[in-house]
């Protein structure tokens, strides 16, 4: 039996006539790092807002580390960081002085703490100025220093590489792992669908207020890449291969030939074209991404 | 949870909120204000004084009533009438900002969702309201203070005694300004966090200060009339029967503005109505914050 650090059931939001998150179930075990997928307005950040008690649900339960927010939320929420949408602190106060306020909060750190903190996320150069005057890029940091002051077992990440530059963007991506490794859980909010494949090893698909899919991402990718070709003379070569074992899996894709789960036998395919006296203009290998995977249950939700 | 874990997480919401106010310009520009305004009155009176009795009837009673209380014998009741007024307004714009800023800033959403109860951060916040009221209340007083001794010693007035019964009075005096001003820090309060925002809770809030000294002049107006009965339970009447408890003008030619005369609410009805008032707005906020959403 997997421990469940977030169990969400049936959560429900609505906003007067509005329906944020409809009927939303969400399990993400200990020490995974789950990606929350979804275009703007899909519900995926209401559904953050209603983990950490933000948003009470209208229907629904939301349990951390097992047990109910509605009972013992606070003590839960003591054992979660988060930034949630664009990162919030007070603008009069130095990016420094913004933990030692949260530090108040929720003591623990320390000054110690605040400054690995800052280190950490690379912001201790402009740690003395106010926030009121930091980049977006530096508000991002400053929210993901303030996320694990106080050393919390699951951390909630809604957008975190939103504003960073190509350098900040790597630099978060590879802090992400780098927390996992710690043993946290942790939960990244995105609409970047690179984003979410390079670092989560699971992952929901929000649309219109509900997860349209769930799961190991390689799982849900799949392992099974393609074949796509490309010829002058592609109804030739679609006979020939009409004829071949990859008969089943031959399909046409605009001007180009497509054999699924074939991506492997490219060196095979060629070898009994060029015997069957078809010669190909290219012949190359796809692999399935995570944006395959996400168009595909997306669009088959819009048709439906 | 424990009652000392509880009481040592209050502790921290308190002192971060403490914190927050202590490291805020804004605290510093209201209090400088306050004085400024104080001084200003005080100076604008000094203007007036001296140019002399006008020539209408009654123009020189007038003047040495108001020349007297703002002698140094009178600044009890004189003093704390002022500060009644200008604190009211400082302390509605500090009290508003405070709450209305959290949210205009969204840093109430990365507080309560690090596990500080949502009752803490709230109380932590009344409790620094009243603090800067007490605060405010007690620096202008001060400065009316110094005002009255040079007023006192160019006019060569009494400066009256200063014992332990005067300064029972100071104290006295001030705990009931500090009540009448209240409701209204209260009312900034519940405005926004029922708005969300700062801007409209302090304009709303000093908008129905205003507002409710026109309306209960009008309603009076309506004598024989249930209407002329509604006043009773608003806050600005009840307020001026407290800061009568602070001492009356009872001199001829009245007393200048912010003295009151005799007259007005018995005291008790006035405390139970402006409790009644605090008491309200202090539910209103707290079932709010527990039961709403942080954020829409």
């Amino acid at each position: 039996m997997p421990e469940y650090v977030v169990e969400a059931r049936g959560l429900v939001k609505r906003f007067r006539e509005t329906v944020a998150v409809n009927g939303v179930d969400l399990f993400v075990e200990r020490g995974r790092v789950y990606g929350a997928l979804g275009p703007n307005g899909s519900g995926k950040s209401t559904t953050v807002r209603m983990l950490l008690g933000l948003a009470r649900p209208n229907e629904g339960e939301v349990k951390l580390f097992g047990r109910s927010i509605a009972d013992n939320g606070p003590e839960l929420f003591r054992r979660v960081g988060a930034v949630v949408e664009t990162p919030a602190f007070v603008p009069y106060l130095s990016g420094r002085d913004n933990l030692r306020l949260l530090e108040k909060y929720t003591p623990g750190a320390g000054e110690r703490g605040i400054e690995i903190a800052l280190d950490r996320v690379h912001l201790l150069h402009a740690a003395h100025r106010r926030f009121k005057n930091y980049s977006l890029g530096m508000k991002q940091r400053l929210g993901i220093a303030a996320a694990i002051l106080h050393d919390p077992e699951l951390i909630v990440l809604d957008e975190p590489t939103n504003g960073l530059d190509p350098q900040g963007t790597r630099e978060v991506r590879a802090l992400i792992p780098e927390l996992a490794a710690e043993g946290r859980t942790i939960v990244l909010c995105s609409h970047l669908l690179y984003e979410v494949e390079q670092v989560c090893d699971a992952v929901a698909i929000f649309q219109r207020g509900e997860i349209v899919a769930q799961g190991d991402t390689k799982t849900l990718i799949g392992t099974r890449s393609t074949l796509h070709l490309r010829a002058a003379d592609v109804e030739g070569i679609a006979a020939a291969l009409a004829e071949s074992r990859w008969k089943a899996n031959v399909r046409r894709d605009g001007d180009e030939l497509v054999i699924d789960d074939a991506g492997h036998d490219g060196a095979e395919v060629n070898r009994f074209l060029a015997a069957e006296g078809h010669f190909v203009a290219e012949l190359r290998q796809v692999v399935p991404t995570l944006e395959d995977f996400f168009f595909k249950v997306t669009d088959a939700e819009r048709e439906v | 949870m424990s009652f000392s874990t509880e009481a040592a997480h209050f502790r921290d919401a308190l002192s971060a909120e403490f914190y927050k106010v202590r490291r805020r310009r804004m605290t510093y520009i209201l209090l400088a204000v306050h004085c400024a305004l104080v001084l200003l009155f005080y100076f604008i009176l000094f203007m007036q004084i001296r140019d002399g009795p006008s020539h209408r009837r009654n123009g020189l009673s007038e003047w040495l009533a108001l020349r007297n209380a703002m002698s140094t014998l009178n600044v009890v009741p004189y003093g704390f009438a002022l500060e009644r007024f200008f604190a009211t307004l400082v302390c509605v714009i500090f009290a508003g900002t405070m709450m209305g800023n959290e949210y205009d800033w969204r840093t109430v959403g990365v507080v309560t969702s690090r596990g500080v109860r949502r009752w803490h951060f709230l109380a932590a916040k009344v409790v620094m309201d009243v603090a800067f009221v007490i605060v405010v209340a007690t620096i202008g007083f001060l400065v009316a203070v110094a005002c009255s001794l040079w007023w006192s010693n160019l006019y060569d007035l009494s400066y009256g005694t200063w014992d332990w019964a005067r300064l029972w009075d100071i104290v006295s005096s001030l705990a009931r300004t500090v009540f009448v001003i209240i409701p209204f820090v209260f009312m900034a309060l519940a405005f926004a966090t029922t708005w969300r925002s700062a801007g409209q809770a302090v304009g709303a809030s000093l908008g129905a200060y205003f507002i409710e000294s026109i309306f209960t002049g009008l309603l009076n107006r309506a004598q024989d009339s249930w209407l002329s009965h509604i006043p009773d339970g608003l806050i600005n009447i009840n307020g001026d029967a407290i800061m009568r408890a602070n001492g009356i003008f009872s001199g001829e030619g009245g007393g200048g503005p912010f003295i009151f005369g005799p007259g007005g609410a018995p005291l008790w009805r006035a405390a139970l109505v402006l409790a009644a008032w605090i008491g309200g707005f202090v539910v209103l906020v707290f079932w709010q914050f527990q039961h709403r959403d942080i954020q829409e």
